[in-house]
């Protein structure tokens, strides 16, 4: 294989890891930090992906305030699934997962009805390709990897040098400690639901303007999301970095070489052995 | 006293005479004969085939308003019963075993190659005729499945698409394939590489890629590396044919990108690429929009528009027409249960009325059965942005 071809395939999987970055983001708050068994992300990630598209197509709206208003309303959707399907069930694991298992066919066949089955497509505002020494990027792989970063900035200040952020560290750490301590446990866990979910709006806007959305385009998004994170290590913000960068790598450069498939085998096996020497996953806490 | 009896009396003949006559007229009634329609209402694949089910109604009103089917001087309705196969194999197990206990004897089975393969022997144990909407492999039509029927199948577009990319792009030699590695595309895989050496050109790069994704940088890259003048996906579904093209466009390719057994719906494509990338891309497949299909197109699409709010597309028009030749198909054999006499009737035909005119019956070259139907092949390209449509003239 050429050089070029080379560089062409490491310039995509570093694209591909600012995607899974991204992706990765909100599932680290809502089920790596706060523990909420929050499997149907992957369709309040599609919905985000829906809200841009309808903003956009039948609103007028342009992309950044069609995202932002997305991102706001997603967010608000994550505060009302909290109070109504999580809370009741925070602490019961098993009858969290039945009811996020639920809520997954249910978003799914509501946006299906509402939407049809026909995958949908919206332009991003950034267009074009940048060449460098006969390498390509698009501008809008390269937002993503610049967003994807920016927003993990923020989260990781968040959580590291805020009250609330800093709370949910406590109640990640030991839960009932936290209560009393006086967090208020009810409060903080809503504000990681909007956080989680308006970062899963984030990152839906952004890739749905790079791919179709369907109503199912959410499993995809969970699938990596959840191996980035265990890669990476439940908990760790940085590790969710890490692991983004590795699959990323992974799924960008293998194809190249060899073939699809290989990609995916070589990723989750390669999730399975750094597990069975570091069960914390690479940055994880023990 | 008496009278009132007597004028009872009267009364109850008039109603008993009235009932006869009634049950009489009846008898002459159109009866109803139920066609199966196995589709993916759920899962992962209901994006891709739920406008199949979305035509059913619109089809069977059609159909029936048309005249329906007569069979020993009986007239018959259809009515379409469609069964939900969840996008697996087992879901098509239990949607084909639903149709079964409600006694249907003829049913479209699934696109998705899978799902059909899973009731294959049920349906030949069972002498149900199954005619497939669309395919192309060998798998569902060959000598050891007597009872399967393909109204159309896109084996017979790859020659023609090669003989348009000569006419339209003469310059062009070398041939990349980028396809999806389908369990149903062997068939196609096979015959484009024999008809890409018929015609002269080189083949430069074959991968089929695992369905599921549409990051397809990686294998364009690989593509690209291998610098060939046409991209050549043979089949897909829209968004991965819109990825490639958008992708490939932005990674620098500027030649013709052609998919002879078809995109997806040609309009829904250009609605998804990138305006600036709308250019040399085509496939022998229809532009159901066009003013060129004939009335009867027409008229479904009307039909389809109002009962789902939503345009028109390809796979809508694919299930009338296979919904359609089934019809006529069946109305041949003279049978509402035989399938041996169906298959019989069948093979013996040498035309068939199809939506889009007289339709071939064939399949000996490639499959090794007449069980197939060759009908008038359309070509749509996307030139500036904009869908060009014609017949080719050929089958």
């Amino acid at each position: 294989m050429e050089m070029t071809a080379i560089a062409q395939s490491l310039l995509n999987g570093l694209a591909i890891s600012g995607i899974y970055i991204l992706i990765a983001l909100g599932l680290t708050l809502v089920l790596s930090i706060m523990g909420i068994v929050q499997i149907s992300h992957g369709e309040i990630y599609m919905v985000g992906a829906y809200c841009v598209y309808y903003l956009i197509k039948s609103a007028g709206f342009s992309f950044i305030p069609a995202l932002i208003v997305a991102t706001l309303f997603v967010g608000c959707i994550g505060v009302f699934l909290e109070r109504v399907f999580f809370r009741p069930f925070r602490g019961d694991p098993d009858r969290a997962m039945t009811v996020s298992i639920s809520l997954i066919l249910i978003i799914q066949n509501i946006v299906l009805f509402l939407a049809g089955g026909n995958p949908k497509s919206y332009s991003s505002p950034f267009t074009g390709v940048l060449f460098i020494f006969g390498i390509v990027i698009a501008w809008k792989r390269l937002i993503i990897v610049i967003v994807g970063f920016g927003l993990l900035v923020l989260l990781f200040l968040f959580i590291r040098y805020t009250k609330t952020g800093q709370a949910m560290l406590a109640i990640s750490q030991e839960r009932e400690g936290a209560a009393l301590q006086g967090i208020n446990i009810d409060f903080v866990s809503a504000v990681a639901m909007f956080l989680g979910c308006a970062l899963a709006a984030v990152a839906a806007g952004f890739i749905g303007s790079l791919f179709s959305i369907s109503p199912t385009m959410g499993s995809f998004a969970l699938m990596k999301g959840i191996a980035v994170i265990i890669l990476g290590g439940l908990g760790s913000i940085a590790g969710a970095v890490i692991g983004g960068l590795i699959l990323g790598l992974i799924d960008g450069v293998l194809p190249a070489i060899t073939s699809t498939y290989t990609a995916g085998l070589v990723g989750f096996a390669a999730i399975i052995i750094i597990l069975l020497f570091r069960p914390q996953g690479i940055w994880g806490h023990e | 006293m008496k009278k009132i009896i007597s004028v009872l009396c009267a009364f109850c003949l008039l109603i008993i005479f009235t009932s006869i006559l009634i049950s009489c007229g009846d008898s002459k009634k159109a009866k109803i004969i139920k066609i199966g329609l196995i589709s993916s209402v759920t899962g992962p694949m209901a994006p891709g085939f739920k406008s199949m089910v979305e035509s059913a109604k619109p089809t069977a009103d059609l159909i029936n308003s048309k005249g329906g089917l007569t069979i020993d001087g009986q007239k018959y309705n259809i009515e379409i019963i469609t069964a939900d196969d969840q996008s697996s194999p087992p879901g098509a197990v239990a949607a084909f075993n639903k149709l079964l206990q409600e006694e249907i004897k003829f049913v479209l089975p699934p696109i998705f190659m899978p799902s059909d393969m899973a009731i294959t022997p049920i349906a030949r144990q069972n002498k149900i005729v199954r005619m497939k909407a669309q395919s192309a492999g060998r798998t569902q039509a060959n000598p050891q499945q007597p009872y399967s029927f393909l109204a159309s199948t896109g084996v017979y577009n790859i020659d023609v698409g090669y003989q348009y990319l000569k006419k339209l792009y003469p310059k062009a030699k070398r041939i990349a394939i980028v396809t999806p590695d389908d369990p149903g595309a062997q068939t196609y895989q096979e015959l484009t590489k024999q008809t890409i050496k018929k015609y002269g050109f080189e083949l430069v790069f074959f991968e089929a890629f695992k369905m599921g994704g549409e990051d397809f940088y990686p294998i364009l890259t690989k593509a690209l590396a291998t610098k060939p003048d046409v991209i050549d996906v043979i089949f897909s579904i829209i968004p991965w044919s819109a990825g490639i093209i958008n992708q490939s466009r932005e990674l620098g390719f500027k030649g013709p990108i052609i998919a002879p057994a078809i995109f997806g719906d040609i309009n829904i494509l250009n609605s998804a690429i990138n305006p600036k990338y709308a250019y040399d891309i085509f496939h022998i497949g229809l532009d159901v929009q066009s003013p060129k299909m004939p009335e009867i197109v027409k008229e479904f699409k009307e039909l389809v528009e109002e009962s789902t709010g939503k345009p028109l597309d390809m796979d809508h028009v694919v299930m009338f027409e296979a919904v359609y030749t089934f019809v006529k198909a069946i109305e041949h054999a003279q049978t509402l249960d035989d399938a041996d006499k169906f298959k019989t009737t069948f093979e013996k035909l040498d035309t068939i009325d199809t939506i889009f005119g007289k339709g071939v019956i064939d399949g000996e070259e490639i499959f090794n059965v007449r069980h197939v139907v060759r009908r008038e092949l359309p070509f749509s390209r996307i030139m500036n942005g904009k869908v060009e449509f014609e017949w080719t003239g050929k089958n």
